[in-house]
């Protein structure tokens, strides 16, 4: 019973995607940029799952990340600024048959869009929500966002930026039904792979923050982690994800945390330099609002029937008091 | 029970309950064609309760019935205030009623100061008839007993009939708390005073306290009890007003939950909200019920959040409905804007309330037609209707679904704080499956079938919906071409705006012209929409019982218009927008011909049909009443 | 050699009734000494009765009702004196209820009657305690005390719950089904010209605005985008497949909460005559193939992934073959029960286990022994080769217990009542011979004795036969006999205690049919030369030795039963298949034995070798502490599931490389030279045709790629232009 029977039947007529079936168009994204790392981890995820393009639907907000949508061959979603999570909780809760994914920037997420990050971490909803920061706006030309780091110098902050960096690790694995909190560096595809990789699997609201360069603005920003790679912590345990002995002779700064251990995880995530990547927090027994919610139970016309007359029933003056349909209290 | 109450007749510190009289003969009875009652209290007092129930009886009993809440804009406002006035005006008739009348008939106040705030603003008819609470003269502060006494000179004085009553202190032997228990006293004294059926009314009774506990239900008939038999030997006054009962069953509800009910009829599965009055009571009896038809009420986290909550339910196949109110409509403007662009079918409600800003939350107006029209930037065309009566609440929302799925559109039902909390009987809707359909489809699309596809001569496009085959592709706010695509191609761009404006014009093609209420022609033609129907068609018939040859037309439609207006209004010498929004007095030393603020309708018609509309309105936060517009009738044709 | 053992040797060896001796049947009903001190079962703690929990999970269905008590106990007792006081009279109760068992009922309303019973007299707190510890029970269900049809009835509850949980997931699923399906032709119909005709466009609006529309225009304008109807052939095969799945009456039922519907269809599933069964699966399969064909089209039209040309052949030639175990597994089972009654019925049910049904077969057998009346000679054993020979099926779940330990066997009924295949369930109910003893002392000793051991055959478990069985749930499972103490007193009455195995021959001497078989001897001619029949299999014997098993009589006066021959054979044989099963169990594996044996050889061999080597090499003898112990392999410290990410290949020297895994795909190098650099399957960047490209472009994507993975190498081209300024730059790239 557990087997969906037909699975063997569609393969009658499917054969694996390639890659390219799930890619749309030519990414306009600056060559050197981050996002098409995430983009490639993105759909050799697909591919590995052999997930069906139909089955995905992909929203985004407003910024660089969240042109996304439109290079995935699927379903997508480019919405408003800031407003990528209700949408796609919206998506999810009409159709929790749907893998629903999210792209949104470090403004999109963190600045106009920060009080549905909030409640999304709240609602556990079953998605995987992509963080793409790349610490500045790029899309409205160069200016400084709430993970900037202070100092920097944008186009709305010439004299430098006033205040400290929001750190988006810290600030979800404090909110209430946190289930899932994992990071990687666009510059290590193996990690970014692996990451997303492991949110897809989690069941519930996972959220993965990719550390990306903007080349365009800030080209130098990530230069020394680039060429030290004792600069990048690697978190390890048979709960996390693994890494590839060619992965371990370069980036020899590794640590042992377990995912189900939130104090040590809010303290490595407050951890900014060396970076920590891999998976911070999970725990998988936070219930899901759509299944809280019993989204998707079958819906008969019978029972819309049947509640609305007895709903009427209520409020029903009949012709005749002795009328038999009466309500009787 | 049983025990309390003999242990308590027994009680000889008990006022004397009232000696039967032999009243037959010295009662006289008076047939009325309308009566207007009010109850009004302190909040808490049960006076809304004991309004509602004499509205359900009246009803039953075949009697025209429109309630409205009187409603403090506070959860709990000052004890003994004239501005916490809590409760509800019952207006009862022979025929058919669709408003609130004009003035008070009958009042019952549980105290002087809340009495007072009715009479201040001018609610009560000359030489109406008030039943007093007395429990106050002899009251042990004597700054209160001072004030009760003062107010009551001033009653008499203005010509009121005032009538004390102790009501408390009748109820002290059947109930341990009279302060909750005397509305069920009045409603025995209003059902005898207009010659109710009692059984009716005991029935009512068990059925408005169905879910509380069998003492419960037997104090409360014995209040009931009480008051009729107090009024039968007290009273030298009955009333009665012709009823004639419906054939068919009725069914009394307000207007939000009219809505709510639409909702579950509509098929709809999600309703996204944040709260706001005065529309979330619908939300509040949506969430009660809802679940058990398999529909959800999601409480979002704000405003913005709740409509691309819904856009996004939308999109995946599940027509969604956001219900709020004007601030909240303000917020959901940019999410609008985007269903608008990427033709999500989207419902709107917005249940009007007075504004700017934070306005007046408990007050209707009907200030936001022009902002649901034209709102959202750029080029944003939806559709807009108006619900004019209770009943339209219902089935306002089935059909603002239907359009929303057949044209994938946003379609904006207004109504308003009136409409919301007045109820009033219409018959029982009949279920019918297509008012469900067309369910999801997850059938594959032919390949190439393009998501945007615009027909050239409607604008039409068809839907595709995440999870069919074949279909897949990404929707923007971005311009975008037939794939949708971001477009950059200015030909596109024009293609696409044409192509969603088309879809007003096609829509419009499929209506018919407003009926008109009245002669086709005449001298007077007034222009509504929304929750003023009432009022306008009653003033309109007292105008024409008169001789005046007024009419009057009520669009449904705002956005896209009904066909045929610009004929309707060329029959007529005369055409004046009636509309409970703010428009400049020609009179008021500043407006002229070239600064006057029209009202929004006839903003909007005058734009249109260039035609010579005027316009009035006011913004009083009460609804319009049938003899305000039925005096504008007369002045205009004297 | 004297006479009492040459004449005890004779009947031992002959059979013939020495003289001095009694003949075992001449002093009424005898028993195994060991069961001596169970003449009445209701003071004794024991698994029975059982309780058939109502609404529960399967495994937890049954329970022993002194688990119960004995977990509400823990709840509500205190510690100290004042929970003692308690805890006995609960215990009361307990007896009381036990004592009034095989009258059945709810345990709740024993319950109430026991303690009504017993409040009499007057114990001060008896009330609240019984009170209390009820209200802490945390079931309640139907009791069952042991007797002959204890163990349908716990099969067949347990049986129905596993139906109920299975059937109504599989209801639930259909109905989403007949729903979606339903949701196709309806939005079918919407689109469609009926659907848009103006009276249907009315219906939909309804009449509160229906007025206000034209909807002969509205009816024109939806035409204009109007898209195809479902094909003829589409809709034919959805409205068959809804046509099946509407036409289940027990799926109907369960959706409809149909109790009465569910009860006669659940019925007709308990089937008693393997024949019937096999008719009745034969019967039941073609409408099972319907069920799963309507299914497998309904989710790929739901999903709109029906390819005519692919799928319209398969389910065409769509047949009983193309079933697989977990789709039959899909429909109801058939609870079969039968009687063992002999060699054809045992080859009925072994027939119907292989027949590919699921089928739930329940084999009761009430003589293990054989009946010397109608096969002379000694115990035959017939009884109880069913359950191992069904083992050797390989895709049946068997489980064998004696009644006795049905109360331990919840889970495991419940596992192999919804293990997706045949299923046996051979159970000794130990209540033909219930003139000796009542059935749960017969069932145990019959545990106990190693003549119808507990064991467990899970097909499911796993692949190896050591997760597939289990033998765990028997007296002592690691010795050959489980061995009880036995008090008694002599004639002097000295209490004397002794070990006591419990072997077949105990079993046996309790027969009365087998009463020929053994010989009595009173105390006073007891001697040396008597080993127990434990003892006497256990190895070679002085000669003379005669065996023995101990017994008592209704006056629990002691004998020695001298066994003869047939007995000691009996005995054997079941010693011999309780190795075989502790051996699959894997207790004394044989293999595993010769293997470790050899290892050790082995072991000791290369460190005798290597011990020589070192002598002759130090000249020096070698010493026996320097054998070396193989190094043991250190345990993998480094996460799981590491990716399988090549190293970086190392290129030859000179020759332009990039280190692939590292690239991220920024697209960087592409846009230089789009066939100088291509992308792997992987969207991954690697070198492509070097002919295509120049040295000055190889290093500039260098120095334009991110993350520096890319060595230009030396040039090909000697003759391409600046040279020594791009060789300069590309240094940097260098290995």
């Amino acid at each position: 019973m557990s087997a969906p029977m037909h699975d063997c039947l569609i393969r009658m007529v499917e054969d694996e995607h390639p890659l390219e079936d799930y890619q749309s168009g030519v990414p306009r994204w600056c060559s050197g940029c981050g996002d098409n790392a995430v983009l490639a981890a993105v759909q050799r995820l697909c591919r590995d799952e052999n997930l069906r393009p139909e089955k995905l639907a992909f929203v985004s907000g407003i910024g660089c990340a969240s042109r996304f949508p439109h290079y995935m061959r699927t379903y997508g979603f480019h919405g408003i600024h800031g407003r990528a999570l209700p949408i796609a909780e919206g998506v999810k809760m009409a159709r929790p048959d749907l893998h629903v994914f999210v792209n949104t920037g470090d403004g999109d997420c963190c600045s106009i869009g920060a009080a549905h990050w909030l409640h999304a971490i709240r609602y556990n909803m079953n998605m995987t929500v992509v963080l793409h920061d790349n610490h500045v706006y790029g899309l409205t030309k160069m200016q400084v966002s709430p993970t900037s780091p202070k100092g920097l110098r944008s186009n709305t902050t010439p004299h430098g930026s006033y205040l400290d960096a929001l750190n988006p690790l810290t600030v979800t694995l404090g909110v209430t039904n946190v289930s899932f909190v994992a990071q990687a560096v666009d510059w290590i595809p193996e990690v970014v792979h692996a990451v997303i990789q492991a949110a897809f699997h989690h069941k519930g609201f996972s959220f993965v923050r990719i550390i990306q360069r903007c080349p365009e603005f800030l080209p130098k920003m990530w230069e020394p982690w680039l060429h030290d790679p004792q600069k990048t912590l690697l978190l390890e345990h048979q709960d996390g994800i693994g890494y590839s002995a060619g992965l371990q002779k370069i980036y020899k700064n590794r640590q042992a945390h377990d995912p189900a251990d939130i104090h040590k995880a809010r303290e490595i995530a407050s951890c900014i330099d060396p970076i920590p990547v891999g998976i911070l927090y999970r725990d998988d027994s936070v219930p899901c609002y759509e299944d809280i919610r019993e989204a998707g139970k079958p819906r008969p016309i019978e029972m819309v029937r049947s509640g609305l007359e007895a709903e009427l029933d209520k409020f029903t003056v009949w012709p005749d008091a002795a009328d038999a349909g009466a309500p009787t209290p | 029970m049983s025990e309390t109450l003999t242990s308590v007749r027994e009680d000889e510190t008990a006022p004397e309950p009232p000696l039967p009289r032999d009243s037959i003969g010295k009662t006289v009875v008076t047939t009325l064609d309308e009566c207007v009652v009010e109850i009004v209290s302190d909040s808490g007092e049960g006076a809304q309760r004991c309004g509602q129930s004499l509205g359900a009886i009246a009803a039953r009993m075949g009697n025209g019935v429109w309630t409205v809440e009187i409603i403090p804009a506070e959860i709990q406002p000052p004890a003994r205030s004239i501005a916490g006035a809590s409760g509800n005006r019952i207006r009862l008739g022979a025929k058919r009623i669709a408003n609130g009348g004009d003035g008070v008939d009958v009042v019952v106040a549980f105290n002087e100061q809340v009495l007072l705030g009715r009479v201040r603003s001018g609610e009560l008819k000359p030489g109406c008839t008030i039943f007093l609470e007395s429990k106050w003269r002899t009251h042990g502060d004597p700054r209160i007993a001072a004030a009760y006494r003062e107010t009551y000179e001033e009653l008499v004085e203005l010509g009121y009939l005032v009538i004390e009553v102790p009501f408390e202190a009748l109820c002290k032997p059947i109930v341990p708390d009279p302060r909750r228990g005397k509305n069920m006293f009045v409603l025995g004294l209003l059902c005898s005073l207009f010659s109710f059926d009692l059984k009716l009314a005991r029935e009512q009774v068990r059925l408005t306290f169905r879910k509380k506990s069998d003492t419960v239900v037997r104090s409360n008939l014995a209040l009931l009890e009480a008051g009729a038999a107090w009024a039968e030997g007290n009273l030298d006054v009955k009333y009665r007003i012709p009823a004639s009962r419906a054939k068919e069953p009725q069914i009394v509800v307000n207007g939000n939950t009219s809505i709510a009910l639409g909702v579950l009829a509509s098929g709809m599965e999600i309703c996204a909200m944040y709260p706001i009055t005065p529309a979330t009571s619908a939300s509040h009896y949506l969430s009660e019920v809802f679940e058990r038809v398999g529909g959800i009420v999601h409480q979002a986290e704000d405003e913005i959040a709740a409509c691309t909550f819904a856009i996004g339910a939308s999109y995946a196949g599940k027509c969604a409905v956001t219900i709020t109110s004007g601030p909240g409509y303000s917020l959901k403007q940019e999410a609008i804007g985007l269903a608008v662009m990427c033709e999500i079918p989207l419902v709107v409600v917005n249940v009007q309330r007075g504004g700017p800003s934070t306005g007046q939350p408990t007050k209707g107006e009907q200030g936001d037609l022009l902002t649901t029209i034209y709102g959202s930037h750029g080029d944003a065309p939806k559709v807009v209707m108006a619900a004019s009566t209770i009943e339209d609440c219902f089935y306002s929302v089935i059909t603002a679904r239907k359009i929303a799925e057949a044209f994938n559109m946003v379609v904006v039902v207004l109504s308003d704080s009136n409409l919301a909390t007045s109820q009033q009987p219409f018959p029982r809707p009949k279920f019918d499956e297509a008012w469900l359909a067309p369910p999801i489809d997850q059938s594959p699309v032919p390949f190439g079938t393009k998501p945007y596809d615009w027909n050239p001569d409607t604008g039409l496009i068809r839907r595709i919906v995440p999870g069919q085959p074949n279909g897949m592709h990404t929707i923007t706010g971005l311009a975008h071409d037939r794939d949708g695509r971001v477009a950059y191609d200015p030909v596109i761009n024009q293609e696409s705006i044409r192509a969603r404006s088309l879809k007003l014009a096609s829509l419009q093609k499929t209506l018919k012209p407003p009926p008109v209420f009245g002669d086709p022609e005449g001298d007077l033609l007034i222009v509504g929409w929304g929750s003023t129907r009432g009022a306008i068609e009653e003033a309109v018939t007292r105008a024409r019982d008169e001789g005046l040859k007024a009419s009057s037309t009520h669009l449904h439609f705002l956005q896209p218009l009904q066909p045929g207006i610009k004929e309707i209004m060329q029959r007529f010498k005369q055409v004046l927008c009636v509309e409970q929004n703010w428009c400049d007095r020609p009179d008021d030393m500043m407006i002229d011909e070239n600064n006057r603020r029209y009202s929004a309708l006839a903003m909007m018609l005058r734009s249109r049909f260039l035609v010579d509309i005027d316009c009035w309105g006011e913004v009083m936060g009460q609804p319009i009443k049938p003899g305000t517009i039925h005096d504008l009738i007369r002045a205009r044709l004297a | 050699m004297d006479a009492d053992v040459k004449t005890q040797l004779a009947f031992h060896v002959l059979g013939r009734s020495p003289a001095g001796a009694k003949p075992a049947g001449s002093v009424g009903r005898l028993r195994p000494a060991l069961l001596a001190a169970f003449r009445d079962l209701a003071t004794l703690r024991h698994d029975f009765p059982l309780v058939l929990v109502r609404d529960a999970e399967p495994a937890d269905a049954v329970q022993t009702l002194t688990s119960l008590i004995n977990a509400a106990l823990q709840k509500v007792a205190p510690r100290g004196t004042a929970g003692e006081r308690m805890r006995r009279q609960v215990l009361r109760v307990e007896r009381e209820i036990r004592r009034r068992a095989s009258g059945g009922g709810m345990l709740s309303a024993a319950w109430d009657e026991a303690a009504a019973a017993l409040a009499v007299d007057g114990e001060i707190g008896f009330a609240e305690s019984a009170a209390l510890a009820k209200a802490a029970l945390a079931v309640d269900g139907e009791l069952l005390d042991c007797s002959a049809a204890t163990p349908l009835r716990l099969v067949r509850h347990v049986w129905r719950l596993v139906q109920e949980q299975k059937l109504a997931a599989l209801a639930d699923r259909v109905e989403g089904l007949i729903l979606k399906l339903a949701d196709i032709l309806m939005a079918d119909h919407a689109r469609s010209e009926a659907g848009r005709a103006p009276d249907a466009l009315a219906a939909s609006i309804g009449s509160g605005f229906a007025g206000l529309f034209d909807f002969g225009a509205m009816s024109e304008l939806l035409g204009s985008v109007a898209a195809g109807p479902v094909s003829k052939r589409r809709r034919q095969r959805i409205e068959q497949a809804l046509a099946v799945l509407e036409a289940q009456p027990l799926l109907t039922a369960l959706r409809a909460r149909d109790r009465a519907a569910e009860d006669e269809a659940l019925a007709a599933l308990v089937v008693e005559d393997c024949t019937a069964a096999l008719a009745a699966w034969r019967a039941q399969r073609p409408s099972l193939v319907a069920l799963i064909r309507a299914i497998a089209i309904a989710e790929l039209e739901i999903e709109g992934r029906y390819s005519e040309e692919e799928h319209d052949p398969f389910f065409a030639a769509f047949s009983e073959a193309s079933l697989r175990a977990s789709d039959l597994a899909l429909g109801p089972d058939l609870l079969v029960c039968v009687e063992d009654a002999g060699a054809l019925r045992r080859a009925e049910v072994i027939e119907l286990l292989s027949a590919g049904a699921p089928v739930k077969v329940l084999v009761l057998t009430s003589d293990l022994l054989g009946d010397p009346a109608a096969e002379p000679g000694g115990p035959t054993l017939a009884g109880t080769r069913l359950a191992t020979m069904a083992t050797g099926l390989d895709d049946a779940y068997v489980l064998q217990a004696s009644a006795a330990m049905l109360g331990r066997c919840g889970g495991r009924i419940a596992r192999g009542l919804a293990y997706a295949g045949p299923a046996l369930f051979s159970v000794y109910t130990g209540a033909a011979s219930a003139d000796v003893l009542p059935p749960y002392l017969q069932a145990a000793a019959a545990t106990q004795s190693r003549v119808f051991p507990s064991f467990t055959y899970d097909p499911s478990a796993g692949p190896g036969l050591a997760a597939r069985w289990d033998v765990a749930d028997n007296p002592r499972p690691d010795t050959d006999w489980s061995v009880h103490p036995f008090r008694c007193e002599d004639a002097a009455h000295k209490r004397i205690e002794v070990d006591l195995a419990f072997s077949p021959a105990d079993l046996i001497a309790g027969d009365p049919r087998h009463a020929g078989l053994f010989a009595l001897v009173e105390s006073a001619h007891w001697n040396d030369a008597m080993v127990p029949v434990d003892a006497w299999l256990a190895g070679p014997q002085p000669i003379g030795a005669v065996p023995y098993v101990a017994v008592v009589d209704d006056q629990n006066r002691l004998y020695r039963a001298v066994a003869s021959e047939p007995v000691i054979a009996a005995a054997r044989r079941c010693r011999e298949a309780w190795h075989r099963l502790q051996e699959l169990g894997d207790i004394h594996n044989s293999w595993a034995e010769r293997r470790s044996q050899a290892e050790r050889i082995a072991r000791e061999d290369a460190a005798r070798e290597a011990a020589e080597l070192a002598a002759e090499e130090s000249g020096e003898a070698a010493s026996a502490s320097a054998v070396p112990t193989p190094v043991a392999k250190a345990p993998a410290t480094t996460p799981a599931k590491p990716a399988p990410v090549p190293e970086p290949p190392a290129a030859p020297s000179g020759e332009a490389y990039i280190e692939t895994p590292r690239c991220t795909s920024c697209n960087a190098c592409l846009q230089v030279n789009a066939r100088l650099f291509v992308y792997d399957g992987n969207k991954q960047a690697l070198i492509g045709d070097l002919s295509a490209g120049t040295f000055r472009q190889l290093v500039e994507a260098a120095e334009s790629c991110p993350v520096g993975i890319i060595h230009p190498g030396e040039p090909r081209n000697p003759s391409e232009s600046d040279l020594d300024d791009l060789r300069r730059r590309s240094k940097v790239f260098a290995g």
